[in-house]
């Protein structure tokens, strides 16, 4: 019985991931009939509501763009052993920066406004990421607690910013005036947001994927998050590789943050973000960390999410149900692969 | 002051049972850092007794018990399956967060928040008999701060006077030699998320029966987390973490005091988690040079 085991074991992560996620489609079946609602209707229902004609295909493509982002953003981090819980301020601070530009510098023309506007956002971002990554590289102190008290004070901060100096004069409480045009990235169509910024971000994401699968850095990370010391000792710059892996988490949070001022709303304003980066831990966990699965898994994410939103409004069942499927999914994923590696290791030992 | 040591109380309450149910978990080598999720859905189980059976001691009996499973389930996967905390932690919280939304929709048809008629506040305990100079100052404190207190005097024997409280330092410190003992460090492990979750959800009832009164989306308001600040600032040390859980309530009605005073609310949010990074980076300098 030694054959079946070889075939499979090269593609052990993705059949865990492919597996984890059909179980918790059932999972979610299961919750959905407790609704009195047949399962397949609402999948169908989820589908349809998310590529049943061009429209609702153009609104999932832009629901997924931050999404996707997101998901990157931490699995860039979370990839390079560094738990950054907090791209949600990251993502708050790149977008108030982006805009700040904007307000601020009104009169320059697009070729400087929107290079320096993502320069911004990304930079901000970053040094908010940053912060943490150095006090927990070089002071040893807890990532995840501080990151989440600077998600909190980024999204306070700015709502401080939004409601005092930088309040709309032309707009309800909680938003700031819209940035110059010569700053959005145009609309798509006019029945979503998506926009051209939609390019910028396939760019990003293409480099990103390419650096995290082909190159030393990205290998040197994964050494980081499996084992630190060995990494050490194997002769890594652990706390150098480890730094770039929290500033590029950022980053990307930080673009997210952007596209959404400079391509979305053309606007910051509070409550910008509805919670995408716990969206994308979420999938990123759920991918165990890989780029391109981390997409993939924002396509799912914004179809099922998207498409939910009919299904609630047919069947009643409400959207967050999808949350809670894919965060099965992802117990599923961390079960099979702590039994995996157990039965791995007894194998090894016969 | 008397107004003012009742608002740091009320502060203090939740913060404290989470970080000393935290304390023990992390004494026997588990950092729990699944309390947000935990504190939400306590809190809206606490709301859904109260208001099926109309008693507040239902609605702390519904808030332990899922706080008894959520906890469990962070067991098996943290304990049982040693899977890693933060994939495990951060999921149950972002799942918790998802599911009172959810549940929230489904009984009770509405969304952003919940309370009814039907539901019947934790009382206060009152003491007539105390002098009138006293009386402002002892008076007037929900019951589940004096549980509180109880619930931490009764672990504070229990880790310094008896013998299980050393194992679960040594279950944190050493689990190999305690295994060689003959003491199951996975029992032990269960056992303090057992304590941990009654501790939860007193904390969650408190939030949404007594100081609060109804549930809405959200209102654990990083309470948790704040908690888990807490607990590694004390890194198992009962002192250490009550003096951080007292510097973050004080930091958290100072907060509020602020606002009354005419300070913008945004930036007296702010105050407490300035004050816990400030806190745990001192810390850490004092843990390095000590």
């Amino acid at each position: 019985m030694r054959f079946p085991a070889e075939t499979l074991q090269p593609h052990r992560e993705s059949l865990i991931v492919l597996g984890s996620f059909a179980a918790s489609l059932f999972v979610g079946a299961g919750i959905i009939a407790l609704y009195g609602v047949n399962p397949l209707d609402a999948y169908a229902y989820m589908i349809s509501g998310a590529l049943g004609d061009s429209d609702a295909l153009v609104a999932t493509l832009s629901r997924m763009v931050p999404i996707a982002l997101a998901t990157l953003s931490i699995a860039v981090a979370f990839n390079g052993g560094m738990w950054n819980i907090g791209a949600e301020g990251q993502l708050y601070f790149g977008a108030f920066a982006a805009a700040w530009v904007g307000l601020t510098l009104p009169g320059l023309p697009g070729m400087i406004l929107m290079p320096l506007g993502l320069a911004a956002g990304i930079g901000a971002a970053a040094f908010w990421a940053w912060i943490p990554g150095i006090l927990s590289l070089k002071r040893g102190l807890n990532v995840v607690v501080l990151t989440i008290m600077l998600n909190s004070l980024a999204i306070y901060f700015t709502s401080a910013l939004v409601t005092g100096p930088y309040a709309g004069t032309r707009v309800a409480a909680g938003a700031t005036d819209k940035i110059p045009e010569a700053m959005r990235f145009l609309h798509l169509s006019n029945f979503s947001t998506l926009n051209t910024g939609i390019f910028v971000a396939l760019a990003a994401v293409a480099c990103m994927a390419l650096v995290m699968l082909r190159t030393v850095p990205g290998y040197d990370w994964r050494m980081c998050r499996m084992n630190c010391r060995f990494a050490q000792y194997g002769g890594v710059n652990v706390v150098g590789r480890q730094i770039w892996a929290m500033l590029l988490s950022g980053a990307f949070a930080g673009l997210a943050g952007s596209l959404l001022v400079m391509g979305d709303l053309y606007r910051f304003r509070t409550g910008l973000s509805p919670g995408y980066t716990w969206t994308g831990m979420i999938l990123a966990m759920m991918v165990a960390y890989h780029p391109l699965g981390g997409m993939a898994a924002a396509f799912v994410y914004a179809v099922m999410s998207s498409g939910a939103l009919e299904m609630e409004l047919m069947t009643e069942v409400p959207v967050e149900v999808v949350e809670i499927i894919l965060g099965t999914a992802v117990l599923f994923v961390t079960a099979g692969f702590a039994l995996s590696n157990r039965l791995a290791n007894r194998l090894r030992e016969d | 002051m008397a107004a003012w040591i009742h608002a740091v109380v009320r502060m203090v309450v939740p913060l404290l049972l989470l970080a000393q149910g935290g304390t023990w978990t992390l004494q026997t080598g588990i950092l729990n850092i699944g309390q947000e999720g935990a504190l939400l859905l306590s809190a809206f189980f606490a709301v859904l007794g109260n208001h099926l059976f109309g008693s507040w001691i239902m609605g702390i009996l519904f808030a332990v018990g899922v706080a008894v499973l959520y906890n469990l389930l962070f067991g098996l996967f943290c304990v049982t399956l040693r899977a890693n905390i933060w994939v495990v932690g951060m999921t149950l919280n972002i799942m918790a967060d998802a599911g009172a939304i959810l549940l929230m929709k489904s009984i009770f048809g509405v969304k952003g928040g919940f309370r009814s008629d039907r539901m019947v506040p934790m009382p206060n305990l009152e003491m007539p008999f105390l002098p009138e100079w006293l009386a402002p100052y002892c008076n007037g404190y929900s019951l589940a701060a004096w549980l509180t207190l109880i619930f931490v005097l009764f672990c504070w024997y229990v880790d310094s006077r008896t013998v299980f409280g050393m194992r679960l330092k040594a279950a944190g410190e050493n689990e190999e030699a305690l295994e060689a003992a003959g003491i199951s460090v996975s029992r032990l492990r269960y056992a303090t998320l057992l304590v941990n979750s009654v501790a939860v959800g007193l904390a969650g009832a408190f939030l949404s029966t007594s100081y609060l009164f109804g549930f809405t989306q959200g209102m654990s308001a990083g309470r948790g987390w704040m908690a888990v600040g807490a607990v590694i600032f004390g890194g198992g040390s009962m002192k250490w973490m009550l003096g951080a859980v007292l510097l973050f309530g004080l930091a958290q009605a100072g907060g509020n005091q602020l606002q009354a005073l005419g300070v913008p609310s945004y930036y007296a949010l702010m105050l407490p988690y300035i004050l816990v990074i400030l806190s745990l980076v001192v810390r850490q300098w004092m843990k390095k040079r000590g």
